[in-house]
C-alpha cells in the first residue's frame, strides 16, 4: 500500500511534457523521486531520534517529586545555556564546564520545584543535594553518557532496506588544554534553532529583512528580540564551519574535494558574504534612523546596533576562516596521506580485550601482548637533568653570618658520614626534617617520597635533602632512624627539586606493618 | 628548499610542545605553529621532521589539540622512558597486570569502534574497568564446567584477576591497596593522568576519568592497530601451544 501511495504521489509530480517519456526514463525518474523520499524520511527519523534524548530526561520509573518535572523545558533550557556559552567572536571555543552546566540545571529545577510547591502538587521542596544530583543526571543524559542511554541507535533505511547505526547527541564534551568543556553539537544547534528545512544562510537573510522591517516601523523591542535570534544563528553558522574544519583536520582524505569539501566551502563563503552585507545594511539603517529617534528610544536602538555589530564582527572572523579552508584542505591531504591505511580501526573491546582475556592461554604470548599494550603509552619525555654543581653550591652557601665566619666543623674526627653531610644544614632545618619524619611515621608506615611530598610544596627543599640523607644513612648502616623508626628499601624512587634517589619505607618499630600483612 | 631561521625556531617549538609535560591550554601560538606545520611555511614541517628524527622521535600529529610525538622505531632516543618508567615494579607479573588493566581501561573508554573516530571526550570509571575484568573472569570460570571450584583451566589473564580481585582498602586513606586489582587499576589510571592522556574528573565510581585528545590520536594513528596485531599473534601462539599439548597427550 505504501509503495502504491508513493507511486501515485509521484505520478502527480510528473511533468505533462514528459508524457511521451520512455518507460525507462519514467523508471529512472521514479527511482530518483523515491530516493529523495527515502532521504527525507531518513532525515525526519534522525531528527526524532536526536530529540528523543530530551523526553528521556524524566524516566518512566521516576518517582515524585521528580516525576513532576517538565523534561522538555528543562532540556531546552540546558541546551540554551550551552548554546549561549559559545563565544561569538572566538567561534572555536566555549567556556562552559560540565560542573557549570550542572549548577545551571539545578537552579532551573529548583524553580520548577518551587512552582510545584506553590501549587501544592508537592508537599515540600526536595533537599538541595537531591536537586543537584538530579541536575547532574539531566546533563549526563544530554551528553548521552554510557550509563544514561546510548548515543547510537540502530535505524532502518528504506532506500537500502537495511539497518544502519546512527550516532547522536545534543551536547558533547571536548578537551581544551587539560580541561574538559561542554558545547552543543551541530545537530543540536540545527534542531534548537529550528532551521530544519532552510539553509542557515537563507534564515539569516530572512531575519535581516525582518529586523529591517521592524526598525522601519519603529518596533525596536521586536527588533532586539530578532537580533538576538540572528546572533544565535550566527553561532550555529560558526559551529557548522568549525565542524567542516574539524572534519578536514581529522581526516581530509575521507572527503572528496569536488563533491563534499568545495561545495560546502562555497556555500559557507556565500552565506557569510550575504550575512556581512545584510548586517552592514542594517547598521547603516540603524545609524541613519538613530538621529531622528526620540531620546527615550535611542538606548534600545543602540542595543540592537550592538548586537548587529557583534554579529558582523563574528562573520568577518568566519570569512577569514572560510577563506583559509581550501589551503587547509590541500595541506591536510599532503600531511595525512598515511591516514587511510589505518582505517578501519580495531575495536578495543572485541579485537583487543576479549581475545586477550579469553583466548590467550600461553603465558609468554600474554606477556608479549601486554608489553605492546604498555609500550603504546611510553611517551617521549624530556630527560630530567640535575645541575649537581649548582645544587651543591646552594647547599654549601652559609645561611648565617656565624657559619660564614667558620665553615669548618670543629671536630671532624668525631663525625660520621651522616653527621658530615648534615653539618651543612642549620639546626632548624634538621629539626624540621626530623619532626616531619617522626610525625608522619607515628601516624602509620610512610615512605620517603611521601615525606618529600609534604615538605616540597612548602618550599622546604633543604629539609627534603636532610630527610633523604638521614633515612638513606639509616638504611645504609642497617640501623634505625632516630632510634625509633625502622627503615626498609622499596623498589620505587623518590624525586624532589634538589635530589632524587631510592625510596624507603619508614615505620615506627613495633607498629603493625600494614604493607606486609 | 630554503629553510629560514624562523622556520627552525618554530620547528623546535613544535617538538618542545610535544615533549612538554605541562601541555596546558592550547594557545593562539599553537594555532600559528599548526598552520606553519601543515602548510610547511618556509620549510617548518621539513625542519621539524628532520630534527625530530635526529632525536629518535616521530611527529605523529600536529593539530590544534596539540602535538603528539612517538618513538622512531629505527632510532634510539634519549627522550624515551625506560621500561620501569612505565611499570615501576620489576618482574613480568607487574607488566602483565598493567597490560591487562590498560586493555580493560581502553575497552571501557572506547567500547565502540566508532568512539576512536569521534572527537568527543570518553568517560571511564575505575569501577567499570574492575567489573569488566571480574565479570570476564567469572564468565570463563562458568564456561569451564570441569573445574568450577578452582581456577584451573582459566586463561592466564583470568587467573591473575581471580587472584587479585579481593578488595582491601587502606585504613588511613581509604584507597585500594597496592597489589589488589583495584589498586592496580588505579595505578594504571595514574599513569594516564600523569602523562596527559586522561584527566581525573571526580571520585565517583572509584574515580571517574575522561580521555584527552592525545590518547585518541595515539591509538588512531598506529597504537590501536599495533595492539590488535599483538593480541592476534598472542592468540595464534596460544592455539599452537594448545595443539602441541593435545598432540603430546594424545
Amino acid at each position: 500500500m505504501q509503495s502504491k501511495q508513493t507511486f501515485l504521489d509521484f505520478g502527480e509530480f510528473l511533468d505533462p511534457s514528459a508524457q511521451d517519456a520512455t518507460e525507462e526514463e519514467v523508471a529512472i525518474a521514479r527511482g530518483e523521486f523515491e530516493r529523495l523520499e527515502a532521504a527525507a524520511l531518513r532525515n525526519r527519523s534522525q531528527t526524532v531520534a536526536t530529540l528523543s534524548t530530551i523526553t528521556s530526561i524524566v524516566a518512566q520509573t521516576s518517582t515524585p517529586p521528580f516525576s513532576h518535572i517538565d523534561p522538555h523545558t528543562t532540556g531546552l533550557i540546558a541546551i540554551g545555556h550551552a548554546i549561549d556559552s559559545l563565544r561569538l567572536l572566538d567561534i572555536e571555543t566555549s567556556d562552559l564546564t560540565v560542573r557549570d552546566l550542572e549548577a545551571y540545571v539545578a537552579l532551573d529545577l529548583k524553580r520548577q520545584f518551587t512552582a510545584l510547591a506553590t501549587d501544592r502538587i508537592i508537599a515540600e521542596l526536595p533537599e538541595t543535594e537531591d536537586i543537584e544530583a538530579w541536575g547532574k543526571g539531566v546533563v549526563d543524559k544530554l551528553l548521552c553518557r554510557k550509563e544514561h542511554g546510548s548515543q547510537t541507535e540502530m535505524m532502518f533505511d528504506t532506500e537500502s532496506g537495511r539497518f544502519y547505526e546512527f550516532q547522536h547527541a545534543l551536547l558533547e564534551e571536548y578537551a581544551r588544554g587539560g580541561a574538559i568543556y561542554v558545547r552543543p553539537t551541530a545537530a543540536c544547534l540545527t534542531l534548537y534553532l529550528g532551521t530544519l528545512t532552510q539553509g542557515i544562510g537563507d534564515i539569516q537573510t530572512a531575519l535581516a529583512a525582518v529586523i529591517q522591517r521592524q526598525i522601519a516601523r519603529g518596533e525596536y523591542h521586536a527588533a532586539l528580540q530578532t537580533a538576538h535570534e540572528h546572533q544565535r544563528i550566527t553561532r550555529q553558522h560558526g559551529e557548522n564551519i568549525r565542524t567542516l574544519k574539524r572534519r578536514i583536520l581529522s581526516n581530509a582524505g575521507r572527503y572528496s574535494w569536488n563533491s563534499t569539501v568545495l561545495p560546502e566551502i562555497q556555500v559557507a563563503q556565500r552565506d557569510v558574504e550575504d550575512a556581512i552585507t545584510a548586517d552592514t545594511a542594517l547598521e547603516e539603517l540603524l545609524d541613519a534612523s538613530m538621529e531622528n529617534l526620540p531620546k527615550e528610544r535611542r538606548p534600545l536602538a543602540q542595543r540592537v546596533l550592538q548586537v548587529i555589530k557583534s554579529c558582523r564582527n563574528a562573520y568577518r572572523e568566519l570569512q577569514t576562516l572560510t577563506m583559509e579552508l581550501p589551503r587547509l584542505y590541500s595541506s591536510c591531504i599532503a600531511s595525512q596521506g598515511f591516514a587511510s591505511t589505518h582505517i578501519p580501526l580495531p575495536s578495543m573491546l572485541h579485537d583487543v580485550f576479549t581475545p586477550l582475556f579469553c583466548e590467550v592461554t600461553e603465558p609468554k604470548a600474554l606477556l608479549a601482548a601486554c608489553d605492546v599494550v604498555n609500550a603504546i603509552f611510553a611517551l617521549p619525555l624530556p630527560p630530567v637533568l640535575h645541575d649537581v654543581v649548582a645544587e651543591t653550591e646552594l647547599l654549601l652557601k652559609p645561611a648565617l653570618s656565624a657559619e660564614a665566619r667558620d665553615m669548618s666543623p670543629d671536630s671532624d674526627e668525631f663525625l660520621d658520614e651522616e653527621d658530615l653531610a648534615l653539618s651543612i644544614f642549620n639546626e632548624m632545618t634538621i629539626a624540621k626534617a626530623k619532626n616531619t619524619i617522626s610525625s608522619m611515621a607515628d601516624a602509620g608506615p610512610t615512605q620517603l617520597s611521601d615525606i618529600m611530598k609534604t615538605l616540597e610544596p612548602e618550599d622546604f627543599i633543604e629539609e627534603c635533602v636532610a630527610a633523604a640523607i638521614m633515612i638513606s644513612a639509616a638504611w645504609a648502616h642497617s640501623r634505625s632512624h632516630d632510634g625509633m623508626y625502622a627503615v626498609s628499601r622499596t623498589y620505587g624512587r623518590f624525586s624532589c627539586k634538589a635530589c632524587t634517589g631510592d625510596d624507603y619505607l619508614v615505620e615506627r618499630k613495633g607498629a603493625e606493618d600494614e604493607y606486609h600483612r | 628548499m630554503n629553510i629560514t631561521v624562523d622556520a627552525i625556531d618554530m620547528a623546535a617549538e613544535i617538538i618542545d610542545f610535544g615533549l612538554s609535560t605541562r601541555k596546558g591550554q592550547s594557545s593562539r601560538r599553537l594555532l600559528q605553529l599548526v598552520a606553519a606545520y601543515l602548510a610547511n611555511t618556509e620549510g617548518t614541517r621539513t625542519a621539524a621532521q628532520t630534527m625530530a628524527r635526529r632525536f629518535g622521535l616521530l611527529i605523529t600529529s600536529v593539530t590544534e589539540e596539540g602535538v603528539v610525538l612517538s618513538k622512531d622505531p629505527e632510532h634510539d632516543s634519549i627522550f624515551m622512558p625506560k621500561r620501569d618508567d612505565i611499570v615501576k615494579e620489576t618482574g613480568p607479573e607487574a607488566r602483565l597486570v598493567r597490560g591487562i588493566c590498560n586493555a580493560a581501561i581502553l575497552a571501557c573508554a572506547y567500547q565502540r569502534q566508532q568512539a576512536l573516530y569521534s572527537e568527543s571526550v570518553q568517560t571511564v570509571t575505575s569501577e567499570e574497568a574492575y567489573e569488566l575484568l571480574v565479570e570476564a573472569a567469572a564468565k570463563i570460570g562458568l564456561e569451564d564446567k570441569e573445574a568450577p571450584a578452582s581456577i584451573r583451566g582459566l586463561t592466564e589473564a583470568a587467573k591473575i584477576v581471580e587472584r587479585m580481585k579481593a578488595d582491601s582498602f587502606s585504613e588511613k586513606s581509604g584507597k585500594p591497596r597496592k597489589r589488589t586489582l583495584r589498586g592496580e587499576i588505579d595505578a594504571a589510571f595514574k599513569y594516564f593522568t600523569d602523562h596527559n592522556l586522561m584527566v581525573k574528573d571526580s571520585e565517583d565510581a572509584g574515580g571517574t576519568y575522561k580521555t584527552l585528545p592525545e590518547l585518541r590520536v595515539r591509538l588512531q594513528m598506529e597504537g590501536a592497530q599495533e595492539i590488535a596485531d599483538a593480541v592476534l599473534s598472542a592468540v595464534k601462539a596460544s592455539s599452537v601451544d594448545e595443539a602441541m599439548k593435545e598432540a603430546m597427550n594424545g
